[in-house]
């Protein structure tokens, strides 16, 4: 309680004083803000680029390939991991709960391109460029070795070929960079602790035959993780 | 306003009144129920998200649906047909409505796009999709060219099985391969207020049989960082 006129200052007055201006500083509703007043000076990071990472590396989550083209056998829908031979497609870190953690984070924001270089099968006869494809989804890591696909990051990639050409060389090359973005949250994860990310490539194809001999080829890709640690909503 | 100045200046000897006392305390309480600027916070005021409240400084916001596109020969529950009518098309299931504070958005569409199985090297299917907030398409949010009107105009609608216009291949106006998966992105500040975000597509070329273009799986996602 403060002092009021007719009361002498004392220490339980003063300290009721402070206490309560305390509070209210303490308490100070997102209104009581005017807008701009807080920049990345002021605020810790909303977007975690320092929270994921593998072991002592901290830093934004992000693997590279560089290092070369390489060819995938899965057929969808089984994948297979991808990496470049060096370097894989692959962010890991400490297992995570997104549905409850102490760390706020409340999502796992996925930014990933790779370029498809090619979609071959040698059964493939002339007119039949559009049966078959790339295919490209990124996994999370259930505990420490489980990995689930994420069916919403599921894509597809075919060339841009002739169908009036014979021989399946003419129509294999696809040469595009295919994009994904996707948060992967509670939706997706349920009460699974998530440890890792990684893209995953497969063959996929709508021939009426048997496959013969199929190869999904990729080159360059990046893959970045970034934890949001804001509101869900 | 960030300084604030006691209204009742305390001197050496003064006798303290307490309603001058009471008066000072106020003019602090009052700066920190609605007036805290810039200057009240010093560097790094908040070194952990811990002393956040949760959803301060940033929230995200997500929809979209997962068709399965594994048979893109088919149309399974779910595929958005882009119509052959030359109007933006909102895509079902991709808009998002919230309101906001003066923030920035950083808003992202990605999808899996196709056209029609090719007929020919030269007739494929071409449509173009873009990111739209508040009834507004964003030029920066779109694939290719946003200055595709004229071209429109001229040879839009003749529903012919005809060869592609080159000045329109050329300037990469639409998405005119069959599976090819798609980002379109857009910072955006706005205001205080209800907002609608959206991803809408419009065809640019399309054979006399067929739909002007389909999209699979798709998801829209927007962060909202406040200012």
């Amino acid at each position: 309680m403060s002092p009021t006129d007719g009361d002498a200052f004392t220490a339980a007055s003063l300290n009721g004083a402070f206490a309560d201006l305390k509070a209210d500083v303490d308490e100070a509703p997102g209104s009581a803000i005017e807008p701009s007043s807080l920049s990345w000076l002021h605020l810790p990071p909303l977007v975690g680029e320092d929270e994921l990472g593998a072991g002592s590396a901290p830093g934004i989550a992000v693997s590279g390939g560089l290092n070369g083209e390489h060819d995938y056998t899965a057929v969808y829908d089984t994948f297979a991991p991808v990496t470049d031979g060096v370097t894989p497609a692959l962010v890991t870190f400490a297992p995570l709960d997104l549905d409850a953690n102490t760390r706020g984070i409340t999502a796992l924001l996925v930014l990933c391109n790779v370029e498809v270089v090619r979609a071959h099968e040698d059964n493939a006869g002339a007119g039949e460029p559009e049966k078959f494809a790339a295919a490209l989804r990124i996994a999370y890591r259930d505990g420490l070795s489980n990995w689930k696909g994420i069916a919403r990051t599921e894509r597809f990639v075919s060339g841009d070929a002739d169908p009036s050409a014979t021989g399946n060389a003419s129509y294999d090359k696809v040469y595009k960079d295919a994009a994904i973005r996707e948060i992967i949250d509670v939706d997706v994860t349920g009460s699974d602790s998530v440890s890792g990310v990684r893209l995953e490539a497969a063959f996929a194809d709508r021939l009426s035959g048997a496959i013969a001999t199929f190869e999904t080829s990729l080159f360059r890709y990046n893959l970045t993780v970034l934890p949001l640690f804001g509101e869900k909503s | 306003m960030s300084h604030v100045f006691p209204p009742r200046v305390l001197r050496p000897g003064m006798v303290v009144d307490p309603d001058d006392f009471d008066e000072n305390v106020r003019a602090f309480k009052n700066e920190a129920r609605g007036r805290l600027g810039e200057q009240n916070f010093k560097e790094e005021a908040f070194p952990s998200r811990a002393s956040l409240e949760f959803g301060a400084g940033l929230r995200h916001y997500r929809r979209g649906l997962t068709v399965d596109g594994s048979d893109w020969t088919a149309t399974p529950t779910g595929t958005f047909i882009v119509k052959k009518t030359p109007t933006w098309q909102p895509v079902d299931d991709m808009t998002l409505t919230f309101t906001s504070g003066a923030a920035l958005l950083w808003i992202m569409a990605s999808f899996q796009a196709s056209g029609k199985p090719l007929t020919s090297l030269f007739s494929p299917t071409i449509f173009q999709a873009a990111l739209r907030i508040d009834g507004a398409t964003l030029v920066n949010g779109l694939t290719g060219d946003p200055d595709v009107q004229e071209a429109q105009e001229i040879t839009f609608g003749d529903g012919a099985d005809v060869t592609l216009d080159g000045d329109r291949y050329m300037r990469g106006v639409g998405i005119a391969q069959f599976n090819e998966p798609v980002v379109v992105e857009a910072m955006v500040p706005v205001g205080p207020g209800l907002h609608t975000i959206d991803l809408v597509a419009r065809p640019l070329w399309y054979p006399a049989s067929g739909d002007a273009g389909r999209i699979y799986t798709r998801t829209l996602i927007v962060l909202e960082f406040h200012q």
